[in-house]
């Protein structure tokens, strides 16, 4: 497994080479390897799927302009793409002077029952808690999309978001009691949807 | 950091792997039951949800578009006038020569220690861009934006010392860093972190001017990641974020008025606040060729010696990197930089030869050493 990573590694060295020194194919591998990855970063910050294929694209296209720049510090190459998703979210948001709002949501009900349409149900389930989630503060957001939804170890999210390991342990807990909370608060069953997706 | 903490991440890992159940853990961990069952539902119920993708067609079409973007040809460099690359080095070059000739060496140095608003500013941004234009034949571009963000920032911790700095100082030296994060190159880099890591020193120990607080955050907030990292980030913008006036509220008094009757109450608003736009965005005065040098120079020119050219000029553009305006030593005066008194000395300048090795600081020794009224040069007198 750690051979198979390192191999990866290595692959992706290669590429990024060969992308600095203006090889299209060996950037648009990079762009296909990781463009989905820094979709989802976005989307779950802004929970707006045209807005976050535009900033989706402004990234790259500051990503392709920086490769010249771009140095290998043992870190995935993602990290990097995540820091740029990252700044121009916040570019994004200081921009239009929007933010998101800190506050509790208000949810329909998601009626569970065993005659419920479990597509249906991760449909919902899935749209509550992506508002609730662009209702945490940044760094919360950024936390629980790293983790859980990207599935990145908590050493990897360090790496990405510049802080400690134990920094994103405490940063986890915060993000995932607040996270609790307002769906709690919104009336949002975490525990029936859990069962009814399981059965 | 607690040992709840670490103890949830355990726990989180477990369950998100399937390792364990959350109903393991909770067995596992009695005393913390009620705070990580919460948590440990959360975090499962977002892991296990579907991953959203980016439609295919939207991907397709961003990957076409980067590819254009690759295969285009490098956008030409950055340009004050639109002439030919030869025509417009020589134009300049002989802006140069002319501009030293007519003592406008001195302005040139007296220039570099000004700050906006000072009336020889206007003359330290033009020589900057001349001397941008010029590349690469007076550097690299990297290394030239480098210089050139240095000097914004000096501007702005002097403006901040003198409880002057502006918006619009803050804006120049955004600009200057977005350039010279984009011209930056592996070799560059490090260079550019180094100055990074002064601007955020420089910046998190100055208020943001009224104003200015969104230029202010945004600079930081850009620079921050940069340096913690030790990875540069291309900026979303060459322009400055503007500057978002605070939400002004209308300050209103509600007044009711009492009546006698039965006549409803009519509240009354009175605003007793004016909302005025913020100016947003600041011009940078653009520097062009067609500006002449400080005219009070040249009435006062009175030759006192004669030049025998003793060599056919000869254009040959042996050029070497030409530096940048001296920055100011630590006590603040620019070295090298011949006092006003100096350059009031009308003497005309001996150029030796047209061996177009143009330096700047040579060209100032070589104006200083006429005006002490020494021994002609030679082409052998550089530094």
């Amino acid at each position: 497994m750690a051979g198979k990573k390192q191999e990866t590694r290595v692959d992706e060295g290669r590429l990024i080479e060969r992308a600095r020194q203006g090889d299209a194919d060996a950037f648009a591998r990079l762009y296909r390897a990781n463009v989905q990855a820094i979709y989802r970063y976005i989307y779950h910050r802004v929970n707006d799927t045209h807005l976050a294929e535009d900033l989706t694209g402004d990234v790259f296209v500051r990503a392709l302009k920086g490769m010249a720049a771009y140095q290998e510090r043992g870190k995935p190459f993602v990290a990097w793409l995540y820091r740029i998703a990252h700044a121009r979210v916040v570019d994004y948001y200081r921009q239009t002077s929007r933010r998101p709002v800190e506050s509790d949501i208000e949810i329909e009900p998601i009626p569970v029952g065993a005659d419920m349409d479990r597509s249906l149900l991760r449909r919902q389930a899935a749209r509550t808690l992506r508002e609730a989630i662009a209702r945490l503060t940044d760094e919360q957001q950024q936390v629980i999309v790293l983790r859980f939804i990207e599935g990145h170890s908590l050493e990897t999210t360090a790496q990405i978001m510049g802080k400690n390991a134990n920094a994103i342990k405490a940063l986890q807990h915060r993000a995932l009691r607040a996270l609790a909370g307002r769906l709690s608060r919104a009336g949002f069953d975490v525990e029936a949807i859990l069962s009814g997706l399981s059965s | 950091m607690t040992d709840f903490d670490t103890l949830l991440t355990d726990c989180l890992d477990a369950v998100t792997s399937g390792r364990l159940t959350i109903a393991e853990c909770l067995e596992r961990y009695p005393d913390f039951a009620d705070e990580l069952k919460p948590a440990l539902q959360v975090g499962l119920l977002t892991a296990r949800l579907k991953k959203p993708e980016m439609s295919a067609e939207a991907a397709s079409t961003l990957e076409a578009r980067l590819r254009a973007a690759m295969e285009a040809p490098p956008s030409p460099p950055l340009r004050l006038i639109h002439l030919p690359p030869a025509l417009g080095r020589l134009a300049a070059a002989v802006l140069i020569v002319v501009a030293l000739a007519f003592g406008g060496g001195g302005l040139v140095s007296a220039s570099a220690s000004s700050l906006p608003g000072d009336p020889l500013y206007g003359l330290k941004r033009l020589w900057e861009a001349i001397i941008l234009a010029l590349s690469p034949l007076t550097g690299s571009l990297d290394d030239l934006w480098l210089s050139v963000v240095e000097t914004r920032l000096d501007e702005v911790e002097a403006l901040a010392a003198a409880d002057r700095l502006t918006p619009e100082a803050l804006d120049d030296l955004y600009r200057a860093m977005a350039q010279a994060i984009l011209h930056a190159d592996a070799d560059s880099q490090a260079r550019a972190l180094r100055v990074l890591a002064e601007t955020r020193a420089s910046l998190s120990h100055a208020a943001p001017p009224p104003g200015g607080e969104t230029i202010h955050r945004a600079l930081l907030d850009w620079i921050a990641p940069q340096v913690e990292s030790g990875q540069l980030l291309p900026p979303t913008s060459v322009e400055p974020p503007q500057n978002i006036p605070p939400a002004a509220t209308p300050a209103g008094t509600l007044t009711t008025v009492p009546m006698a009757t039965d006549t409803p109450t009519t509240p009354t608003l009175t605003p007793t606040e004016t909302l005025t736009a913020a100016p947003t965005g600041t011009d940078t005065p653009t520097a062009t060729f067609t500006r002449t040098p400080t005219p009070s120079r040249t009435p006062t020119l009175t030759p006192t010696a004669t030049f025998t050219p003793t060599a056919t000029p000869t254009p040959t553009l042996t050029w070497t990197p030409l530096p940048l305006p001296e920055r100011p030593t630590d006590d603040g005066a620019p070295t090298a930089a011949p006092s006003p008194a100096d350059q009031s000395i009308s003497t005309p300048i001996i150029i030796p030869t047209w061996d177009a090795t143009l330096r700047v600081r040579a060209t100032e020794r070589a104006i200083q050493m006429t005006q002490t009224a020494g021994p002609p040069l030679t082409p052998t007198a550089g530094p």
